[in-house]
């Protein structure tokens, strides 16, 4: 990748989080504040809710930092081709033609 | 390289393809047994209540037909993406045993269980249906269903870490995999929590998840993981972008389990908990479209196959149906369009666009491409029979979806001049009548299909067996 192009990605990638995680950050503190601060029924659905989503979603970003880091997304169109060549080697094997 | 006796357990695909088809069978008989009672005609009254036929409805759909059809097409889709076979054949029926008695269990307790029948009102906590909506299911069947949805994580698990040290994981094996992990956490959330621990708007957001996770998070996964194997597999060459495959599985993965409370929308949950749902429920629609694009553009240059490939049909016309009704969906989300069509039948209209419109198609579609290959076949037993069951299922699935969906508005708006309710249910009444008629249609085109797969098993078998006379 050009020095250019490297440049233009990372401003845009720190352009996107910031566009997206100052309002997101925002929502999430106020949602804190009501959540916290009101009625009882209230209160819990905020606990709930929020705990539950965030566990779920620390996982997904863990999965997705391993696979990352894995290098899964490296040669990123290359398993569509050998899903479908080792298909038709087995097709061949067992008679199961399309 | 290993030979097909090894790489797919064929017996174990059609064992749950059997059961699932008959269950859809159930399915179908229990809808429009139910749409009856809409019309006044109680056929099984007083032993069924409509209540009863609902719960057994919708729950024999999901436990029974989905749950079975989409773990045979595991079967069959898994070791051919990861080039290994699944964990263990004699575990796999032990699998399939248990799941057949978890889904009989269930319908038996949703008929005669709990409440002023057998068992009475003291136990029917633990051996009736519980009331809390899609989590009928009773408390006894839940652990073992629990249980079975834990342990068959390895049987289709094992083959896909295995591929995955070999190479990067193809999206189809992403989705499945994700699946399999979300189902079991997905349906402990609904089924104790909100039942047990968290009465009131708690437990109802805490259900809004589990409803919406439970076709979230383990239907269209699976659907979808299917898909991206079926697909190339039948137009023979590969998804037109595997990035934006990838791209469709995170943004499912990240967006989905935020829109549960969209069931709940004007209820007593706190409202800021329902414009995050919204926020999420019109995002996902971006994620869905990505994934239909890449679809649509695999079939470019292919469009001759979709005359040719009945299971081809099935597909598209199904991924169709995904996108009009995730597409209606973003719409009936906003507030005030929910204010119009909450618990009317638009609700349902979309229920069965999607479940079966899309997710049983593609199911259909599945079986009719698997089940002549696992003879040696080709094509199934008649084509005509493929054909009339196709169009009439289609035609029948939309006029349902259309005919549901004005009946939901029409609804909507009758409540809200608040005219008395009984005019709104007598508005109602022609709009029931087209789905008993829609219904109709559904049944006798599965009625083809199915005569059709069984007797395509039939020949196969009889093929089977002369081919292995001719080689002796
Ligand atoms: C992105 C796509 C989707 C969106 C935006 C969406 C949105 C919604 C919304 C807002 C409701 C609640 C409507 C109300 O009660 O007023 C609903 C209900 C429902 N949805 Fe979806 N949905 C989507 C996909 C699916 C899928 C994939 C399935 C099935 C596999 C599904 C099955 C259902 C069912 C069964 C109900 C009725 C639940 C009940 O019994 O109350 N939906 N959907
Ligand atoms: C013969 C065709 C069918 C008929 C006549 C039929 C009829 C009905 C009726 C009358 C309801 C109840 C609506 C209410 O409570 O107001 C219903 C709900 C439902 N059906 Fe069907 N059905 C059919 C096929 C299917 C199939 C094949 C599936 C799934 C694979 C399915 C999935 C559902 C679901 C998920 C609901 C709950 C929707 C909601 O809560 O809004 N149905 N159906």
């Amino acid at each position: 990748m050009s020095k250019g192009r490297k440049i233009f990605l990372i401003t845009m990638v720190i352009a996107v989080v910031l566009m997206a995680g100052i309002p997101f950050s925002y929502r999430l503190i106020s949602w804190a504040i009501v959540g916290t601060s009101a009625s009882d029924d209230a209160h819990s659905v905020f606990i709930v809710i929020t705990t539950t989503y965030l566990f779920g979603m620390l996982t997904f970003a863990s999965f997705f930092m391993w696979a990352f880091l894995r290098g899964e997304f490296n040669n990123i169109e290359a398993s569509k081709f050998d899903m479908i060549d080792m298909d038709k080697k087995y097709d061949r094997i067992e008679h199961t033609e399309v | 390289m290993k030979q097909q006796q090894e790489l797919v357990y064929t017996d174990l695909v059609k064992a749950h393809m059997l059961m699932g088809l008959i269950e859809l069978l159930l399915v179908m008989t229990f809808g429009l047994t139910y749409s009856l009672t809409f019309l006044n005609i109680h056929i099984v009254d007083p032993y069924m209540s409509p209540v009863r036929l609902r719960f057994n409805h919708t729950n024999v759909a999901a436990y029974g037909f989905l749950a079975n059809c989409i773990t045979g097409a595991l079967y069959w889709a898994v070791p051919r993406m990861t080039g290994h076979p699944v964990w263990n054949r004699a575990y796999g029926w032990l699998l399939w045993a248990a799941l057949q008695v978890a889904g009989i269990g269930t319908v038996i307790s949703l008929l005669f269980f709990g409440g002023t029948m057998l068992g009475g009102p003291e136990l029917s906590r633990w051996i009736g249906p519980q009331s809390v909506e899609w989590s009928e299911t009773p408390f006894i069947m839940d652990v073992p269903i629990t249980l079975w949805l834990f342990v068959v994580i390895p049987q289709f698990l094992v083959p896909i870490i295995k591929a995955s040290k070999e190479k990067p994981l193809y999206t189809g094996l992403w989705y499945i995999t994700a699946g399999l992990v979300w189902t079991p956490l997905v349906y402990v959330l609904g089924n104790y929590p909100s039942v047990f621990f968290y009465p009131g708007a708690a437990g109802a957001a805490l259900n809004g998840s589990f409803i919406h996770d439970l076709v979230g998070l383990y239907v269209t996964p699976m659907g979808w993981g299917l898909m991206y194997y079926f697909v190339p597999r039948v137009l023979q060459k590969p998804i037109w972008s595997h990035g934006l495959g990838l791209l469709g599985f995170w943004g499912l993965a990240f967006f989905y389990p935020a829109q549960g409370v969209h069931h709940y929308l004007w209820s007593p949950i706190p409202m800021f908990a329902q414009y995050a749902a919204v926020f999420a429920t019109i995002a996902i629609e971006i994620v869905v479209t990505t994934v239909l694009v890449n679809f649509m553009m695999t079939l470019r240059g292919s469009y001759g196959a979709m005359k040719e490939d009945m299971a081809l049909r099935w597909f598209y016309v199904g991924m169709i149906d995904y996108w009009i009704t995730c597409f209606q969906c973003s719409i009936q989300v906003l507030l005030t369009t929910q204010k119009v069509i909450h618990f009317t039948d638009w609700v349902t209209g979309h229920a069965h666009l999607i479940m079966f419109g899309t997710f049983g198609f593609w199911l259909l579609g599945m079986y009719e491409h698997i089940v002549p290959r696992m003879y040696g076949l080709k094509y199934t037993y008649s084509r005509p029979l493929s054909e009339m069951a196709f169009w009439f299922m289609l035609i029948g699935t939309e006029v349902m979806f259309v005919d549901l969906g004005v009946a939901g508005i029409a609804e909507g708006f009758a409540w809200i001049a608040q005219v008395p309710f009984i005019d709104s249910v007598n508005l109602g009444k022609p709009f029931w009548w087209v789905r008993t008629a829609s219904g109709i249609f559904i049944f006798v085109g599965y009625i083809a299909y199915f005569y059709n797969i069984l007797k395509t098993m039939a020949v196969g078998r009889a093929y089977q067996a002369s081919t292995k006379v001719a080689t002796a």
